[in-house]
């Protein structure tokens, strides 16, 4: 298969508005915000909070992903701005500031599996405990993750994104520390820290770690496995198909998998490690 | 002012340890009926426990 037959594949997948992807953040966001009145006023339990606040922030990551590629709106298009909404406020949960996030991102994309460029390589592990572990090393104190050195090169660019994090994760704690201050201490307890912590390890370790273990390969058609989840899709992310996402990242998260069965016979000529998928 | 704003950045985990971590702590003390522990008002506790801890974080460049 060419080239140019795996693109024509593609560009059945692309396209179409992804309504879905737009539901999932704006729905995510506005729920787990819905959530702390719903506790604090007594409508739903704390516990029940706990476990749906934790659900949405362990898939908040995905629909800002989307906006990472654009896949909402291009830029000078009609819905950029629905874009970069969703993009930052879906991961305002997480503490991810957006748009420094998408640039370092798209280096892991340019430089997947590479010992210093690709910002995700902290996740290199040869279990899942050690990738868990690598997850939960990357949020100590003082540790740089995606803006260590060889990653994002010094610019008026860089330092106008890092300036940005700062502003927005700032906010992020003080809101945090106001609410704790002022009589919601256990919400933001249980309907966001212990959330987040959980999220800050199933995300790197579901995205990153298991899609592209183990983190040796490159090349196009080796730096992202096919996997068959032991949990299924669902919980975990879609990303049995991320190998889909690395070919042409055009292509929404949901349309991914019927994206793969077209392509497999391709993925398989190029030797392409699928691993039972 | 950079200079300034970097050192106030690298404090990150002693503002957690006061702001964020002693009242959650003191929520769950509360919570549980703790209103005092070792004679000392459960946000006092809090704030002791918390400020520590994120000293100790901030020294060691581990939470754990």
């Amino acid at each position: 298969m060419s080239m140019k037959e795996e693109r024509a594949i593609a560009q059945k997948y692309i396209g179409p508005f992804p309504w879905f992807m737009v539901i999932w953040g704006l729905g995510g966001f506005l729920g787990w915000v819905a959530l702390f009145p719903l506790v604090h006023l007594g409508f739903i339990p704390m516990w029940l909070g706990c476990l749906l606040a934790t659900v949405i922030l362990c898939y908040s990551y995905l629909p800002s992903h989307e906006a990472q590629h654009g896949n909402i709106g291009r830029p000078n298009t009609r819905w950029r701005w629905l874009n970069e909404t969703i993009g930052h406020l879906s991961i305002f949960p997480i503490l991810l500031p957006y748009r420094l996030h998408r640039a370092i991102h798209l280096k892991h994309h340019a430089n997947t599996n590479h010992d210093e460029r690709d910002p995700d390589i902290y996740m290199r592990a040869d279990t899942i405990w050690g990738a868990m572990y690598n997850a939960y090393l990357s949020k100590q104190p003082g540790r740089v993750g995606g803006l260590a050195d060889g990653v994002l090169p010094d610019s008026a660019e860089k330092t106008r994104l890092v300036t940005e994090a700062l502003i927005v994760t700032r906010i992020g704690w003080l809101v945090m520390a106001v609410m704790a201050w002022n009589g919601m201490a256990m919400e933001v307890l249980l309907l966001w820290w212990v959330p987040r912590q959980i999220a800050g390890i199933y995300i790197p370790v579901t995205l990153s770690w298991a899609p592209h273990h183990p983190m040796r390969d490159q090349g196009r058609y080796k730096d992202t496995r096919g996997w068959k989840s032991p949990v299924g899709t669902v919980l975990s992310a879609g990303m049995e198909y991320h190998l889909v996402h690395h070919l042409f990242p055009a292509i929404p998260l949901n349309r991914t998998p019927a994206a793969y069965r077209e392509l497999r016979p391709l993925l398989e000529q190029q030797g392409t490690p699928l691993d039972g998928l | 002012m950079e200079t300034l704003l970097t050192r106030l950045l690298a404090l990150g985990p002693v503002f957690f340890g006061f702001l964020l971590f002693a009242p959650m702590l003191n929520g769950v003390l509360v919570n549980l009926g703790y209103t005092q522990v070792f004679g000392l008002p459960s946000l006092t506790a809090s704030l002791v426990v918390g400020g520590s801890w994120g000293v100790i974080a901030l020294l060691r460049g581990r939470w754990l």
